[in-house]
């Protein structure tokens, strides 16, 4: 603390000067102005939480509004919808057997709707070709080893053709 | 007083108003002792007195003069941002001189008005740090810590202001003998 005597004299001096009450110039209009302030303080603190509440809620609604309106009224999944990847089960439901590279680079879930009904389209395509060309193979091959061997080296049947075989003995040998 | 101050935790405007009056005159000087400026040290005093109202739930009354202590503490602070932000204090380190005594048996003479006046007479940084340790009866520690100075810069601005205030008093003897 302050041994000061000079100190102390001042400090008393202008403390007591300070604590002496009295009517100060204008006090009624300075009260009247804090009191106007203390008047408008409980209100700002409370009043933005209130309204950023409703501000917020009716963002929320309109946003949920358009997010869901197209949606029912085409029946079109929105763009901002996060869609599986349906065209990765198509060509499975299909019976097909998927590639495992194009599964990995065409089954994500971040493409556009666009982007994923055009890979679906894609696929669809590719399991149908696949399917044809297993369909037609399959209608090639007959199921009896025997006869397929025998339709695919059957020698075509042509008149004189053993008279003229005859004419040469070699290749009847090999026969 | 207690009555008083429960009364403006409930927010009771005649309490309010009541400690209002008690205080606004002595907290007013306060201001003027740090600012020279009228209309800014009315401004402050209403600051402080409505961060007094809108804080009072977390004041423990202790007595008479707890009220009028916090009271101070919160118009110190609201005068020092002020003269932070106006950036009219800049402490700089100077030289530590001797220890500067002043003469008692002048400030005996003098009334509390004459001293604030001498008090006003000196420049900013020297004044707040006047004000702080010898009216407030701060340390040297927590001025440095509210005005963001050394210890050392807050006991060379101290000595600064008590030669300047010397000096002032023997111009103004000098003066009266001639």
């Amino acid at each position: 603390m302050n041994d000061n005597r000079a100190e102390e004299t001042i400090r008393r001096k202008v403390r007591e000067h300070e604590s002496t009450g009295g009517l100060l110039e204008g006090q009624a209009a300075l009260w009247a102005a804090l009191d106007e302030r203390l008047e408008q303080k409980p209100v700002p603190s409370r009043r933005p939480f209130f309204i950023s509440l409703a501000a917020a809620s009716v963002v929320f609604l309109l946003v949920l509004g358009f997010y869901l309106y197209p949606a029912r009224k085409t029946g079109r999944v929105p763009e901002t919808a996060t869609i599986k990847p349906e065209a990765g089960r198509l060509p499975a439901e299909l019976g097909v057997q998927q590639e495992s590279g194009v599964q990995q680079e065409e089954s994500t879930t971040t493409a556009s709707p666009a982007a994923q009904q055009r890979i679906a389209v894609r696929r669809l395509k590719k399991a149908k070709i696949a399917t044809q060309e297993q369909k037609e193979s399959e209608r090639e091959k007959p199921d009896d080893p025997a006869a397929a061997y025998a339709g695919l080296y059957a020698m075509p049947q042509i008149a004189g053709a053993e008279e003229q075989l005859d004419q040469y003995p070699l290749c009847s040998q090999i026969l | 007083m207690d009555d008083i101050i429960a009364a403006c935790k409930t927010g009771d405007k005649s309490a309010q108003k009541q400690l209002f009056a008690t205080y606004a005159k002595g907290m007013l000087l306060l201001c003027r002792r740090y600012v020279k400026d009228a209309h800014s040290a009315e401004e402050l005093m209403m600051n402080g007195f409505y961060k007094f109202f809108s804080t009072i739930e977390r004041f423990r009354y202790a007595g008479k003069d707890s009220v009028g202590a916090w009271m101070k503490r919160i118009m110190v602070n609201e005068c020092l941002m002020f003269l932070r932000e106006s950036k009219s204090i800049r402490l700089m380190s100077e030289e530590q001189a001797a220890e500067h005594v002043l003469d008692e048996t002048v400030f005996t003479s003098m009334s509390a008005q004459e001293i604030v006046q001498l008090i006003n007479q000196l420049p900013d940084g020297y004044r707040t740090v006047f004000n702080l340790f010898v009216i407030e009866g701060y340390s040297h520690k927590e001025i440095a810590a509210l005005l963001r100075v050394s210890e050392g810069t807050s006991k060379s601005q101290l000595n600064k202001a008590k030669q300047t205030l010397q000096k002032v008093l023997e111009q103004k003897r000098l003066g009266y003998e001639r």
